[in-house]
């Protein structure tokens, strides 16, 4: 070794870690500046120090703003927060290793199955679901109807999964999938009452509410369990840019790394669709930006940048729906394309320029 | 000077012409011999009779200024039309209908009441229909189910030969193109977008002198008004107002009626005070948990609507939304439901607003009514 | 000097199944051993089973019969992981990797080195200068690998092998779609690394030419044959090569280890020339206009035309009317072959 090896050395190392280091501080330092505007901007106006009383656990002169704040914005910021986590990693994984950059968590009929399963819950069962003495009705049997229906599809691919070696016939099946149960729930919308489909189509906008301060703590763990586990598929994700063959030559099981990588996302989407109904483009358009922003693939770094990304996003998107203030909201998925939409656009025009199309 | 003059009869005649040249289909002639029927609330039709023919005229109810329909309503002595006027143009609907085709359960519970029960030939949406008459005609053959209002079976309307259809312009918006090449004249039924329930129920004339129960129709409307004012002046003695909320969380939106909805009037002609009552719609607005809970957490009394298998219960309503429970009328289990899966509610109130008034009165000042047991609404169960 | 065997097979079959239960032979009772510092070259024509070969040495598809050895042990009693150690493999696959860089792409060859998040520590980071250096491109090491010449590209692919460090590497086609001057470096390049570093390195190739010039031994697969294995210069002249392609129409020119089409001659010609270039090089032309060479001893010289080839600038034909009727000279100069083959 000579001097201008390691010193050529040293230089790529420090300018791969400058290229990553700088974009998550400047992404974490956002989201808590969103995350703190949340917690400010909303349908009803409170004041600045009335709001920090609150969080210091001091009272106000309105009882009411206490809830407001603790119960109301606090855990819709922390479910904004990791939603957009959640996606915007669901759909990194699920475009790496489909090797499809239009890749996202509904491609895989996931959401589908979830919405099928409320769609039974709330136009078939008549909003409960009731076995012998033990009856649950209203959110919960929504919540509980959400993630059968999810789990049951994700059982379905990974059934599938382990059948075909080809990535794009599992990505069909998805597909197929989606459109059988979209048809199913059609029917149950036709035959159903107005105020059944009513509910059901608010209940697709998707809304970042759902989530009461009870079933936070389940909320949180269970997201963080998946995140966690995504981080761990970092070295197998890249691995896989290189495709099934070689990342096989490297050591990786590819079937057991692609089933724990749809067991992965199915949970983040079950459980993001169970609360908070189906969320469209974050996940398909967050990394995306992402790639664009840090200008490369290698998921060491990729990865925690979309979940920070994902997760500025999703505060933001929840800052426009409360917007109109005191006249009203903006139900969720009229607002995520506006962001995704965009994005999405901007990169199928410039496929040429951008280096990881290529 | 002349031409100056000239020019400003000209300007005078054309201005005098302009509101005839505004909007709708028909344009009517102001015979000397049209009686116009006296509507009190009602805005959104009329009637003028003249000696052959009566003339109806329903409004377009998503721009008042426009009128959607005119009928020229026939008696079936004067079917032959060598009396009616060239320039008139409408529906003609021949009087009293006998065979209808009725869209929606509102209507056939009021053409009930009227006493012409036997005209209904036809209906849609039969599992909304809560009158046990009704069901039990269909099943015996006398009343055809024609399925889904807004995708009814044609082939069954046509062979049922009906005089006429009523449907509610929004359904019509949709109608099949054959329906309209029946030549059945469609009624526009634009009577729940009157702005007051006793506007709405105002239009039970129009339907009286459809179904040739005027007289009936004018009875009824006059004791349910006399009653329904009645009620309101003995509730708006009462010296205090307690406030009222309305409506549940759905999804990311809480839909609000406006101050002016048929609900807003309501709580109002009841002795109470709707918190939102200053947002002047008469539809429903979507505002956020933190708006509602802001404005009307210390609200005394709590009215929602729906519909399940099961009553709702306040543990339920908890597990819906954990922050429910810190509603005042949550804590003080002053919530009343309305389960429209068991009640007749939306059937029968558009034309019996006097008991929804009397349900409401007994909630909020019970000292008036002491007797009185409420149809409609009832304190949630625990 | 004796080298060790890394690996070996006796009498294995190769092959692939087909829905459930058929099972389609590609090549059965093979035998062969690869020994180490070695540079081989699979040849053979498409179909054989050359890919086959490779993805059943690689571990990749399943081997149908026999015994396969890796390092002495059976190949099926290492895990996932040994093999990534010890058989590395480059292929023509098209990936996802245009937003990795240089660098970043070579270190993932890395990755049975390293622990959770394929972190590089110093040593790992020596290793990947090495590779990059050895293959020639350092200088692109931060350049994103869509930004590549398709040559550079493949470069970066040995780098990540190299850094695998494997004793085993297998190439499928490495030099398909390169020009002649990637074509050779890539050659020079794996053949010093087998021989400077002591690893084997098996490659199928399309590139007869250079094969024959850089490899130390030679495999010629074809599927009436099967797998004949030797060393490069056995082979040439034991005529081996003529055979591997099963083509009438086919030959293998042993002097200049080249296959050429065989002529439709119409019409013969004596040749004779004042070296061995211009006496090639006039046959070469001569054939092309499907004209037979003979030597100037062979026959009578009365019967046919002569062609004298005494410089790159002089070409002389002797009786040129037997070339066509129409022409009276009795001799004919041409300063250059295009005039001349103007003639024929």
């Amino acid at each position: 070794m000579n001097a201008s090896h390691t010193s050529k050395k040293i230089e790529v190392e420090k300018l791969l870690s400058q290229k990553g280091t700088k974009y998550i501080v400047i992404l974490s330092i956002l989201i808590v500046v969103l995350f703190v505007m949340n917690l400010i901007i909303g349908s009803v106006h409170i004041p600045f120090d009335s709001i920090l009383d609150i969080l210091f656990g001091n009272t106000v002169e309105k009882s009411s703003w206490n809830f407001i704040i603790l119960g109301s914005r606090l855990p819709q910021a922390i479910t904004a927060l990791l939603c957009g986590a959640a996606l915007a990693v669901s759909g990194l994984m699920l475009q790496t290793a489909f090797n499809n950059p239009l890749a996202g968590p509904s491609i895989l009929g996931i959401n589908t199955g979830a919405s099928l399963g409320v769609a039974i819950v709330m136009l078939f069962l008549g909003g409960s679901i009731t076995a012998g003495i033990f009856s649950i009705s209203g959110m919960f049997a929504v919540i509980i109807g959400s993630f059968i229906g999810s789990m049951l599809v994700l059982g379905l691919i990974i059934f599938f999964s382990t059948l075909l070696k080809n990535n794009i016939m599992i990505l069909i099946i998805g597909i197929m999938i989606s459109f059988v149960t979209s048809s199913i729930i059609s029917l149950l919308n036709f035959f159903s009452t107005a105020e059944g489909v009513h509910s059901y189509i608010i209940w697709g906008m998707g809304n970042f509410s759902g989530v009461s301060t009870e079933q936070l703590p389940f909320f949180i763990i269970s997201l963080s369990l998946g995140l966690l586990i995504s981080i761990f598929l970092i070295k197998p994700l890249n691995a896989l840019l290189l495709g099934s063959r070689y990342a096989e030559n490297l050591g990786i099981n590819i079937t057991r790394i692609r089933n724990l990588l749809l067991i992965t996302v199915g949970i983040l989407t079950a459980v993001t669709t169970a609360f908070c109904g189906p969320i469209s483009f974050i996940g398909l358009a967050v990394p995306h930006v992402a790639r664009l922003m840090i200008g490369t693939s290698n998921h060491n770094i990729l990865m925690p940048t979309t979940l920070l990304c994902g997760s500025a996003i999703a505060l933001i998107c929840n800052l426009i729906c409360v917007l109109p203030g005191e006249t009203g909201i903006i139900p969720l998925n009229a607002v995520t394309p506006i962001i995704g939409a965009p994005v999405i656009v901007y990169v199928i025009i410039n496929q040429r320029k951008i280096q990881y199309f290529n | 000077m002349k031409n100056r003059i000239l020019y400003i009869i000209i300007a005078l005649v054309i201005f005098a012409f302009l509101p005839s040249c505004k909007g709708g289909k028909a344009k009517t002639t102001s015979s000397s011999a049209g009686d116009t029927l006296k509507l009190k609330y009602a805005r959104q039709f009329s009637i003028i009779k003249y000696k052959d023919y009566t003339l109806a005229t329903v409004r377009n109810p998503w721009d008042t200024s426009k009128i959607l329909e005119t009928y020229i309503l026939l008696n079936k002595k004067h079917k032959s039309n060598s009396n009616l006027p060239k320039s008139i143009k409408g529906i003609k609907v021949i009087l009293p209908l006998k065979k209808t085709v009725v869209y929606s359960s509102v209507h056939c519970s009021l053409i009930s009441q009227l006493g012409a029960y036997k005209s209904i030939a036809g209906v849609c949406d039969l599992q909304y229909i809560k009158m046990p008459e009704i069901q039990e005609s269909v099943k015996n053959g006398s009343i055809s189910d024609l399925g889904n209002g807004l995708n009814p079976d044609v082939e069954k309307i046509i062979n049922l030969n009906p005089d006429a259809l009523l449907i509610s312009p929004f359904q019509n918006s949709g109608v099949n193109t054959k329906i309209s090449q029946l030549h059945i004249p469609i009624i526009q039924c634009a009577d729940y977008m009157e702005v007051s329930p006793l506007a709405r129920l105002e239009w039970i004339k129009f339907y009286g002198i459809l179904f040739g129960k005027e007289k009936i129709a004018n009875g009824i409307f006059s004791r349910v008004e006399n009653e329904y004012n009645e009620l309101k002046k003995m509730a708006m003695q009462t010296k205090n107002r307690p406030t009222v909320i309305g409506g549940v969380k759905s999804s990311s939106a809480w839909y609000i009626a406006g101050g002016q909805s048929i609900m807003g009037i309501l709580y109002k002609e009841a002795g109470a005070n709707y918190v939102f009552s200053d947002y002047k719609v008469t539809g429903s607005i979507p505002l956020s948990f933190e708006t509602v809970y802001d404005k009307g957490s210390e609200a005394d009394f709590w009215f929602i609507k729906y519909n399940q298998s099961q009553n709702k219960t306040y543990g339920e309503l908890k597990s819906d939304y954990e922050l429910y429970s810190h509603f005042k009328a949550f804590k003080t289990h002053n919530i009343y439901g309305c389960n429209t899966n068991y009640t007749a509610y939306y059937e029968e109130s558009p034309y019996n607003p006097q008991k929804l008034l009397k349900d409401l009165i007994k909630i909020f000042h019970p000292e008036l009514l002491p007797e009185y047991k409420t149809i409609y609404f009832k304190k949630l169960e625990e | 000097m004796k080298k060790n065997t890394i690996l070996s097979a006796k009498n294995i079959s190769i092959g692939y199944t087909i829905g459930r239960n058929k099972i389609k032979t590609v090549h059965s009772k093979l035998s062969f051993e690869l020994q180490e510092g070695e540079l081989i070259s699979l040849i053979g024509p498409n179909g054989a089973g050359k890919s086959t070969l490779l993805r059943t040495l690689s571990t990749s598809q399943a081997l149908l019969s026999g015994n396969l050895s890796f390092k002495g042990k059976a190949i099926s009693s290492y895990s996932e992981k040994e093999i990534s150690k010890n058989i590395g493999i480059v292929l023509t696959d098209s990936t996802q990797t245009g937003g990795l860089s240089v660098y970043e792409l070579v270190s993932l060859g890395r990755q049975p080195h390293t622990g959770f998040f394929g972190r590089l520590n110093n040593r790992d980071n020596e290793i990947i200068s090495e590779a990059l250096e050895a293959v020639g491109i350092d200088h692109k090491s931060n350049s994103y690998m869509s930004e590549l010449s398709d040559g550079e590209k493949q470069k970066a692919m040995i780098a990540k092998v190299l850094v695998q460090e494997c004793p085993l590497i297998l190439l499928d086609e490495p030099t398909a779609f390169l020009d002649v001057v990637s074509r050779i470096e890539i050659m020079n390049l794996l053949h010093k690394i087998a021989s400077e570093q002591n690893k084997t390195i098996l490659l199928s190739t399309h590139d007869i030419e250079q094969a024959l010039i850089l490899s130390d031994k030679l495999w010629l697969l074809s599927k009436t044959k099967g797998l004949q294995c030797g060393v490069t210069e056995d082979l040439i002249l034991n005529g081996s090569m003529d055979s591997l392609f099963n083509k009438k129409n086919i030959s293998f020119d042993t002097n200049h280890g080249v296959y050429y089409p065989n002529i439709n001659w119409k019409k013969k010609i004596i040749v004779t020339a004042a070296n061995e270039t211009l006496l090639h090089w006039g046959i070469n032309a001569l054939n092309r206009h499907n004209y037979a060479c003979m030597g100037i001893e062979d026959e009578d010289t009365a019967n046919y035309a002569l062609l004298r080839i005494s410089s790159k600038d002089n070409v002389e034909i002797l009786n040129p009317n037997k070339i066509s009727s129409n022409i009276k000279d009795s001799k004919l100069q041409f300063n250059n072959f295009e005039s001349f083959l103007e003639i024929l």
